[in-house]
């Protein structure tokens, strides 16, 4: 006597939030779903139609609240007929899909769900800063975690004794839920005038202003998690210092590393890849660029170490070239980065 | 064996599954309606310490009638009488048929915490419960002693 009897002690125990759901869609009579729900206008408890039925044929009375109850205070309640219908068709593949891997919920109807986590993170995304589903997902199941215990919640054995029914929000329907964000209106992109890059039409303005000014604050996550490891996070508020033109001459090896160290910047090779390196850094003043600086270093063809002074025209060219790569690699770009905590590097 | 209805094979496998805490009831082979029950007496009552038996019957009617329930271990509580039988209202006319075998095992187990003199089913236990309750606590506890182990 298993497996065909469903219960909401089907679902494990920490999803207690889907036992919760799983109850409150059965009828408290016949412990089944509910069919053909039907609820008193005095109290709101619900019942199979047939099952309040045979109960009043009995007792004028609520089974739940012992409230007055007759049958032509009984009203049908559609919306709870299509919740557990649609609760009944998902039951078993969700059931299959959390037991099988309670680590990570992802949920697998059509291809369009089953796109990997992984995946979904470091390229397909587009970005606009929002959670990726499967996040938001478990944290809510994780949030669940927390209040579960092995009991079912009180609307089990505890309802009856005069308690309402606990309120529960049917928060999603399992397409929200599911699919969460990724279902979000995607926004239109239009290509910058200026870098050719792809941004979203509700920043293009300040992006076109930093695109001239030089700066893009929208690092790629490549980039920004290359620059973590050395420097400290910035949101494009905070900007790393001003490059002063240093004298490399009067500047020990030791003492330029500790310099391009503290700027971020790679501190390999001898004091003359060193200083090639920062005066290449120097003009664009903007770890942004350090994209740039890699894209260099990769051609090996050793700049002029002496062009110390940018002109707008280097910029804008450095800008461009990220734009460029970033929008032909389509990696995504993060709208707003955490800020990694300050102590931890420099 | 006749007909069962679902709902009963889902409260026995519930029951079986995830049991209540304190409280085992396992229906008899060959008769899924009657049920061996043991429950252990509440921390802090007169009954703490001791394992109680009953035997609880689902009459064909269940759930529209509630279950039949009595102790079989002997019992000092003003709301049990020398047969066993319980003064509990869900088990008469408070009864609902959205109530349970759990539910009414967990009323009966807060009967021993809170026995209720002024509702009494044997009426020299609740005598005795009023005039001197302190008396009458030790003499359950005795009874619990001598029966319940
Ligand atoms: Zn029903
Ligand atoms: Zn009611
Ligand atoms: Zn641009």
């Amino acid at each position: 006597m298993d497996t065909d009897i469903e219960d909401p002690t089907d679902w494990p125990a920490e999803f207690a939030h889907l036992r919760e759901t799983d109850q409150l869609l059965r009828c408290p009579i016949c412990k089944e779903y509910l069919d053909t729900a039907m609820a008193s206008a005095n109290c709101g408890h619900t019942f199979c139609s047939l099952c309040v039925r045979r109960c009043l044929s009995q007792k004028t009375q609520c089974p739940m609240c012992h409230d007055q109850l007759t049958e032509s205070d009984l009203q049908p309640s559609r919306l709870i007929d299509s919740l557990v219908k649609s609760f009944k068709q998902g039951r078993r593949q969700l059931l299959d899909t959390l037991t099988r891997n309670p680590q990570s919920p992802a949920p697998a109807q059509n291809g369009h769900r089953k796109r990997p986590r992984i995946q979904t993170r470091s390229s397909t995304r587009t970005a606009e800063g929002m959670l990726p589903t499967p996040q938001a997902t478990s944290d809510r199941l994780a949030a669940a975690d927390l209040s579960s215990d092995n009991e079912l919640p009180a609307a089990t054995d505890g309802e009856y004794l005069g308690s309402s029914p606990s309120s529960v929000q049917i928060i999603d329907d399992d397409d929200a839920t599911l699919r969460g964000s990724s279902r979000r209106a995607k926004p239109t992109m239009v290509s910058c005038p200026s870098c050719g890059a792809k941004v979203r039409e509700s920043t293009i303005n300040s992006h076109l202003n930093r695109c001239l000014a030089g700066k893009t604050t929208e690092p790629d996550s490549k980039n920004f998690l290359r620059s973590r490891r050395t420097v400290p996070l910035s949101t494009g508020a905070s900007r790393l210092p001003k490059p002063t033109k240093l004298a490399y001459k009067l500047l020990t090896e030791s003492k330029l590393r500790k310099v391009l160290k503290e700027l971020g910047i790679r501190a390999t090779g001898d004091k003359h890849q060193m200083q090639a390196r920062h005066s290449e850094w120097s003009p664009v003043s903007d770890r942004q660029l350090l994209k740039r600086l890699d894209v260099w270093e990769s051609t090996a063809s050793k700049p002029d170490a002496t062009k110390t002074l940018a002109t707008q025209r280097d910029v804008d060219r450095a800008c461009s070239q990220i734009c460029q790569h970033a929008s032909t690699a389509r990696r995504p770009v993060v709208a707003s980065i955490p800020e990694s905590p300050p102590s931890s590097q420099v | 064996m006749s007909m069962v209805p679902k709902r009963i094979m889902k409260e026995v496998e519930r029951l079986t599954k995830d049991p209540v805490p304190g409280i085992s009831a396992e229906p008899q082979e060959g008769n899924i309606r009657y049920f061996s029950v043991l429950m252990d007496g509440p921390d802090s009552s007169p009954y703490e310490g001791g394992h109680f038996r009953l035997e609880l019957f689902l009459p064909e009617e269940y759930p529209m009638s509630p279950p039949k329930v009595r102790f079989l271990t002997k019992m000092y509580h003003p709301n049990i009488d020398k047969l066993g039988r319980i003064c509990l209202d869900i088990l008469k006319d408070k009864w609902s048929p959205a109530l349970q075998i759990r539910t009414v095992l967990l009323s009966i187990q807060a009967l021993l915490s809170a026995p209720n003199p002024d509702d009494p089913l044997a009426n020299d236990v609740a005598e005795h419960w009023k005039s001197d309750e302190k008396a009458a606590i030790q003499t359950a506890r005795e009874w619990t002693q001598k029966h319940a182990k």
